[in-house]
């Protein structure tokens, strides 16, 4: 990354392929790259690239010749006061790294840095992976479907930005407050909508366990074992399908010291009922929490109910 | 993905590694036609007059 201009290539850092279509002034046309949790290439096709560059073509065609916006000052990487003290190639990740660095050190930052490029269904919009503008479905109840808009639409812009991509889309959510409302223009049957979408607090939090940079903020709960069987919870006198699994006889040095034992029946944190799997929920932690959390294990030992806090790490 | 993916034409092609242990060699990107220095591409396209795809790739 070193020399490239993050105020003009702004992305997604922990991608590890991203593009950019712009004009030789460096006006940009739009993008193209994204993922979710479930893989690198999750959101990207060929088929969807080929489109996104037409659009950029189509957009080079009407704007080009005219001056570019008015661009902030450049802003490298290395402008970053701890990149300059690294040694060796800065990779991607190591951005959001820096840029993370920068802001605890000047008391800037908080967790809602953390919801960073959130997804289109974050609003209610799944987009097609090909024509990345066409919206293939709409959640139920979601800011999306409230406003009005339909399965087989086409985005046209979302917080003023043009999309014809995933990456697009996800540029202009990234862009967005994370609480008021944002402008999108939709069409329907070849009529354009305009409209508003409501977004509340808390609506850009997406699963972020994938992400490199942030390996060393999310948690991991030292607990493991095998969920208990739906006759076993029923003399424990607990439902069926809540969470319950029996700590295995090694215990994490961190779960130790929180007081967790062998043998120890796990059935949640913070006094929260939650019907899932042991798997699913130490998924759910890590999504839910960052180092450093303190949250309390709820635990049934010899048929008495216990409560551990514990500092996750 | 690789450079393959965009052929066309009608863009100015530039790769941009943040890792020197590069999937595609910059020579072999050259010959391609692809650049891999940002202002070479970007005189190019300002000469031509065709848009620029810039890509970056980083492997962790």
């Amino acid at each position: 990354m070193a020399g490239a201009n993050l105020n003009l290539f702004e992305f997604d850092y922990d991608l590890t392929w991203a593009a950019f279509f712009l004009s030789g002034d460096e006006q940009i046309y739009g993008r193209f790259g994204g993922r979710d949790a479930s893989g690198a290439d999750s959101r990207n096709t060929l088929p969807g690239l080929r489109y996104a560059m037409n659009a950029a073509l189509e957009a080079h065609k009407t704007v080009a010749g005219r001056p570019a916006p008015n661009a902030e000052k450049p802003f490298r990487v290395e402008d970053y006061a701890v990149a300059r003290r690294a040694r060796g190639c800065v990779h991607c990740h190591q951005v959001w790294e820096y840029r993370r660095d920068s802001l605890k050190s000047s008391g800037a930052w908080n967790r809602d840095e953390i919801w960073v490029y959130p997804l289109p269904e974050n609003v209610g919009l799944t987009l097609d992976k090909v024509r990345g503008d066409l919206i293939k479905s709409v959640k139920s109840s979601s800011p999306a479907e409230r406003v009005g808009i339909k399965p087989g639409d086409r985005l046209r812009t979302l917080n003023g930005f043009s999309v014809a991509s995933f990456a697009d889309a996800q540029f202009a959510l990234h862009k967005s407050p994370k609480k008021g409302a944002i402008s999108v223009a939709w069409e329907h049957d070849g009529k354009r909508t305009d409209g508003t979408l409501e977004l509340a607090e808390g609506w850009r939090k997406t699963n972020v366990t994938w992400r490199t940079s942030m390996l060393g903020l999310i948690p991991s709960t030292s607990l493991t074992g095998d969920d208990l069987t739906p006759a076993q919870k029923k003399a424990l006198g607990l439902d069926e399908k809540r969470l319950a699994f029996k700590q295995e006889q090694f215990v994490h040095r961190e779960a130790k010291a929180a007081g967790v034992q062998p043998g120890d029946i796990i059935i949640g944190i913070n006094d929260q009922v939650q019907n899932v799997a042991m798997q699913e929920f130490l998924s759910c932690v890590r999504q839910n929490f960052l180092v450093g959390d303190k949250i309390t294990i709820n635990v049934i030992r010899n048929g008495k109910r216990l409560d551990l806090p514990m500092t996750l790490k | 993905m690789s450079r393959t993916y965009a052929t066309g034409s009608i863009v100015t092609g530039i790769i941009l590694f943040s890792h020197f242990s590069y999937a595609v060699e910059p020579s072999e990107l050259k010959k391609s036609g692809w650049h891999t220095d940002y202002a070479t591409a970007k005189a190019e396209a300002k000469r031509s007059g065709k848009p620029i795809m810039v890509v970056f790739r980083c492997e962790p």
